[in-house]
C-alpha cells in the first residue's frame, strides 16, 4: 500500500447548521480538505463519498475520472480510502477527494427515507419496532455482556473514559465528566443503553484528500499520514442472522486483511479510534481488532488503559458518544486519527506514531479497517 | 401520533413461502437440505455451496439470545413501549429479531438463554411469529 492522506479537514459548524444541505455540508468540507492539502479543484480526478458524489463533484467543478459511491453505513469512508487508494495504485486517479456531510440533526436538505416494507429490515425487523439504530445495532449488546461476566456497568465506563478525553476537546458537543452512577441513572434509550451510551445526532461533514507520495509535493508530504494497511468485510444484513457481531464477524476479518497488509505488529499501535454509535462498540471493536484480548477490553477500559495517559489512548476526541455523529460517524474517525498523527489534536498523544482505526456500518453488518502512521 | 400506519411486511416472491405459513400460523426457515443450515430469510446458494433449499417447519422452541427494552420507541410503537425486542435462537440453530411478549418488560425476568416458544401477532395478511417464556413441559 503505497497512499497517503495529504489534505483532512471538518466543516465549520459541528452541531447545529439548519441553514446547511447536506450536499452544502460536503462541499464545504471537500473545500477545506483542499485547502489542507493547497489544492485547486483542477487537480482532483477521483471523487467518493457516500452522498452522490457525482453530485459533489458537479458542484465543486470535478470532471472525474474515478467515482466511488459505496454506501455500507457509517464506516464507507474507511472503504472510500482503501478503494481511493487501489484506483491510484491502478492510474485510474491521482488525487481523490473523499466527502462527508449530512444534516443529521437538522435533516436539511436530507432525501427522506421511506419505509420499504418489501426490504429485508421492512420484512423482517421494523414490524417488530426495530428501526431506530438504538433497537438494531445495540441488539447483540446483551449477549456479549452475558458471555463475559460483565453488566451494563461496563457500557457505562466507556462513557466514562471518553468524557475524559471530550472535555479537553472544544470542538466537542458533549464535554462534562460523568461517573459510571451518573451514566446509568441516565434516562433509558434502550435498556441496557441510557442518553449518554448512545451517540450524538448532529450536523457536519469533512474531506480527505488521497494521493501516492509521487504525486504530492514535499510539503504536502510534510504534514501527510500514510495509509500502511486496509481491509473491509460484510455480514447477513439483518444483524440477529450474524454469525457472531461480537467476535467472528465482518470487522475482525477487516482487521487481520488489514494488520496483514500493514506488515506491523498489534504492539506498535499507539492510537486507536472505535466507531462508538453505541458503548458496547469499543470493547467489542478493540477485540475484532486484536488489541484486546477477547472478552477483557472492558477491564481495559475500567483501568484507565484507553484514557488520557493510559497505554492504548481510545477515541481521543470523545468519539461519536462525545465528539460528533451525524449518522456516519467514519469521516470523523479518520479526521481525529489524521489530526494525531500530524500531532495537531485538541488532546494530543504525546509521540504517536500509528493509528488503527475500525468502522462499523449498516447496525453492526458491514466493517472495514485503516492502519495509518506518522509519514 | 405520527398517523404513520404500523409497518406490515410485504412478501416479495423469494419470501412469500414464508409469509403464507405465517398465515397458518406455522414458523418455517429457508433449510439447506445439503448441511441442514438455515436462515430467517431465503438465500439463493447455502453457504456450503448447495442449491437445494426448502422451506421447513420450525417447532416453534427456542432460547432468549440477546435483548434491548426499548423505551423510546417510533411513534407508531409509542402505545407498546417499553417493550422487548429480541433476537431468539430457535433450536434449529436460526436466529430471528423479534418480539418476547406475555411477561413485564423487566430484565430481572427476561434472563439469557431462557426457554421461549412461538406466538402469534396477528397483523392483516400475515402473522408476525413472537415468542413468549416457554410453560414447564406438560401444562
Ligand atoms: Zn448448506
Amino acid at each position: 500500500m503505497d497512499a497517503v492522506i495529504i489534505g483532512a479537514a471538518e466543516t465549520d459548524v459541528l452541531g447545529r447548521a439548519p441553514g446547511r444541505s447536506v450536499l452544502g455540508l460536503n462541499v464545504e468540507g471537500g473545500l477545506r480538505a483542499l485547502a489542507d492539502a493547497g489544492l485547486e479543484t483542477g487537480q482532483i480526478d477521483g471523487v467518493a463519498g457516500a452522498c452522490s458524489p457525482h453530485g459533489v463533484a458537479h458542484a465543486l467543478g470535478i470532471t472525474p475520472r474515478w467515482v466511488d459511491s459505496t454506501n455500507v453505513g457509517g464506516c464507507s469512508f474507511l472503504m472510500h480510502v482503501r478503494h481511493a487508494a487501489a484506483a491510484i495504485a491502478a492510474g485510474h486517479a491521482t488525487r481523490v477527494l473523499i466527502t462527508h456531510g449530512e444534516s443529521g440533526r437538522s435533516r436539511t436538505g436530507t432525501v427522506p427515507r421511506p419505509r420499504d416494507p418489501q426490504s429485508w429490515t421492512g420484512q423482517f425487523e421494523e414490524p417488530y419496532g426495530a428501526r431506530p439504530p438504538y433497537t438494531r445495532f445495540t441488539l447483540p449488546a446483551l449477549r456479549h455482556l452475558h458471555d463475559n461476566g460483565l453488566d451494563e456497568t461496563a457500557l457505562a465506563q466507556v462513557v466514562v473514559a471518553q468524557r475524559r478525553w471530550s472535555s479537553r476537546v472544544p470542538r466537542a458537543g458533549r464535554r462534562d465528566l460523568m461517573t459510571v452512577d451518573e451514566v446509568l441513572a441516565a434516562r433509558p434509550v434502550a435498556w441496557p443503553f441510557t442518553v449518554p451510551m448512545v451517540c450524538m445526532l448532529t450536523d457536519g461533514g469533512g474531506g480527505l484528500v488521497v494521493t501516492a507520495p509521487e504525486h504530492a509535493t514535499t510539503e504536502q508530504l510534510r504534514r501527510s499520514v500514510r495509509v500502511l494497511g486496509t481491509g473491509e468485510s460484510s455480514d447477513p444484513l439483518l444483524v440477529a442472522q450474524a454469525p457472531d457481531p461480537a467476535g467472528d464477524s465482518a470487522a475482525r476479518r477487516a482487521a487481520d486483511d488489514a494488520f496483514a497488509e500493514a506488515r506491523i505488529a498489534r504492539s506498535e499501535i499507539g492510537h486507536v479510534m472505535v466507531y462508538d454509535a453505541f458503548a458496547h462498540l469499543p470493547p467489542i471493536g478493540l477485540e475484532c481488532l486484536g488489541l484486546a484480548p477477547a472478552g477483557g477490553a472492558a477491564e481495559m477500559i475500567a483501568a484507565g488503559e484507553t484514557s488520557p495517559g493510559g497505554s492504548l489512548p481510545l477515541n481521543t476526541n470523545g468519539g461519536g458518544l462525545a465528539y460528533t455523529h451525524t449518522g456516519m460517524y467514519g469521516m470523523f474517525a479518520i479526521q481525529e486519527a489524521v489530526r494525531q498523527l500530524r500531532h495537531e489534536a485538541a488532546a494530543q498523544v504525546p509521540g504517536v506514531s500509528t493509528s488503527a482505526v475500525l468502522g462499523y456500518g449498516g447496525m453492526f453488518t458491514a466493517s472495514s479497517v485503516l492502519v495509518l502512521a506518522r509519514n | 401520533m405520527s398517523g404513520e400506519p404500523r409497518p406490515v411486511p410485504r412478501p416479495t416472491p423469494e419470501t412469500l413461502p414464508y409469509w403464507e405459513a405465517t398465515r397458518r400460523r406455522e414458523l418455517v426457515r429457508h433449510r439447506c437440505d445439503g448441511c441442514g443450515a438455515g436462515s430467517q430469510h431465503p438465500r439463493a446458494i447455502c453457504a456450503c455451496g448447495s442449491t437445494d433449499l426448502t422451506w421447513t417447519r420450525c417447532t416453534g422452541r427456542g432460547r432468549l439470545f440477546s435483548y434491548v427494552v426499548v423505551h423510546r420507541p417510533e411513534p407508531v410503537f409509542a402505545d407498546e413501549a417499553p417493550f422487548v425486542l429480541a433476537i431468539v435462537e430457535l433450536e434449529e440453530g436460526v436466529r430471528m429479531t423479534t418480539r418476547i411478549v406475555d411477561v413485564p418488560a423487566d430484565p430481572s425476568a427476561l434472563p439469557l438463554d431462557m426457554d421461549v416458544e412461538l406466538r402469534w401477532l396477528e397483523l392483516g395478511d400475515v402473522n408476525l411469529p413472537v415468542f413468549a417464556p416457554a410453560r414447564p413441559e406438560g401444562s
